[in-house]
């Protein structure tokens, strides 16, 4: 199996064929970071999709070495950011959550009453914390390279998974003694 | 251990990846510590709710269509270089900001600079005071303090205005 630096390699010297693999590798990582940041299915699968197009073409711009994964999760990161920043503006409008509902039946999860919860919690927290703790706790991404991916230092990465993971958890307790 | 310390190690202990020493020094702070017991807390409960997430499945039809998507953008630019498909708003709109900027900062700064030169003063000597015949004194172009203030500012409108520029060409990768 070719490690993305080969892939990146075969892509620039015209074989858009192989950059298919890493589509296929990090395509269920992508977009269930962007479902987890934006809370919404169906646009993340088309912000995933345009993450993609958007790394093919910077890796044909670019000549310098790209680390993929973390640059990968800068493009989709940086996409999801300008969703919710425009989210913001428009008036909110009844969403059809089949689909959200759908992914949650489907998921192999020991407790879905908890997992509502738990997403519920996420979208309550400041999208920098919340963007910061899925890094760090889901996608098992390193400080350093939270850092690289948000344009930060390895510190500054390590202080907003520390102050969101305390604002996951006040939250996530709040609602929980609510429902209780 | 000291709290700094203590919170480069949190990743590290709550991944079971600390070694002996440390562990057991880590542990000892945390028991006399509660900021940061608190931050482990944090830590172990927040990585605990997340892992009961679900997970999204692969498939197949997402690198299908991604790669459609692709080769129909390469094309496309193959056969009409101005309408690549870049899957986000094209880049003429950043240009044209630019340019109406550019376009305002320089009718500013004429502006700015015409605003700065005062009409020369024409001043009409009589003989009495002199002893000469009349003539005229004229006072050359001077700054107006004002006009050097408004000056000064629009350097720094033009910089911060650039900078904007750069940051968010930058954040377009």
């Amino acid at each position: 199996m070719l490690d993305d630096r080969d892939i990146i390699a075969l892509t620039r010297s015209g074989s858009s064929d192989s950059f298919s693999e890493v589509v296929e590798r990090y395509q269920a990582p992508i977009r269930r970071y962007l479902f987890r940041i934006t809370g919404d299915y169906l646009t993340a699968q088309d912000m995933a999709q345009e993450t993609f197009i958007n790394a093919y073409q910077s890796i044909l711009k670019t000549k310098s070495e790209i680390l993929f994964k973390p640059w990968l999760y800068r493009i989709a990161t940086n996409n999801a950011y300008q969703y919710l920043r425009h989210k913001k503006l428009v008036v909110f409008t009844s969403q059809d959550d089949s689909k959200n509902q759908q992914i949650q039946d489907s998921a192999d999860s020991p407790n879905c009453e908890d997992r509502i919860a738990v997403e519920e919690a996420l979208m309550k927290i400041p999208a920098k914390h919340r963007a910061c703790i899925l890094l760090h706790w889901v996608e098992g991404l390193k400080y350093v390279e939270i850092g690289v991916i948000l344009g930060i230092s390895e510190e500054a990465a390590r202080k907003r998974v520390t102050r969101g993971s305390e604002e996951f958890k006040k939250v996530f307790i709040e609602a929980e003694g609510v429902e209780r | 251990m000291k709290c700094d310390e203590c919170a480069k190690y949190l990743q590290e202990y709550v991944d079971g990846e600390l070694n002996t020493a440390s562990h057991a020094s880590f542990e000892t702070h945390i028991g006399q510590c509660n900021m940061c017991s608190t931050r482990l807390e944090a830590s172990l409960s927040t990585r605990k709710a997340l892992g009961c997430l679900g997970e999204i499945q692969q498939e197949n039809e997402f690198t299908t269509s991604v790669m459609t998507k692709i080769k129909d953008a390469q094309l496309i630019s193959s056969t009409s270089k101005e309408h690549q498909y870049t899957g986000r708003a094209p880049n003429w709109f950043n240009w044209r900001i630019l340019a109406v900027g550019a376009v305002a900062a320089a009718a500013a700064f004429t502006i700015g600079l015409y605003s700065m030169l005062k009409p020369n003063q024409i001043t009409q000597v009589p003989p009495a005071t002199t002893g000469n015949p009349m003539y005229t004194i004229v006072t050359p172009v001077a700054m107006r303090p004002s006009a050097l203030w408004l000056l000064v500012l629009l350097f720094f409108l033009v910089i911060a205005a650039g900078i904007i520029v750069i940051y968010s060409r930058r954040n377009r990768t």
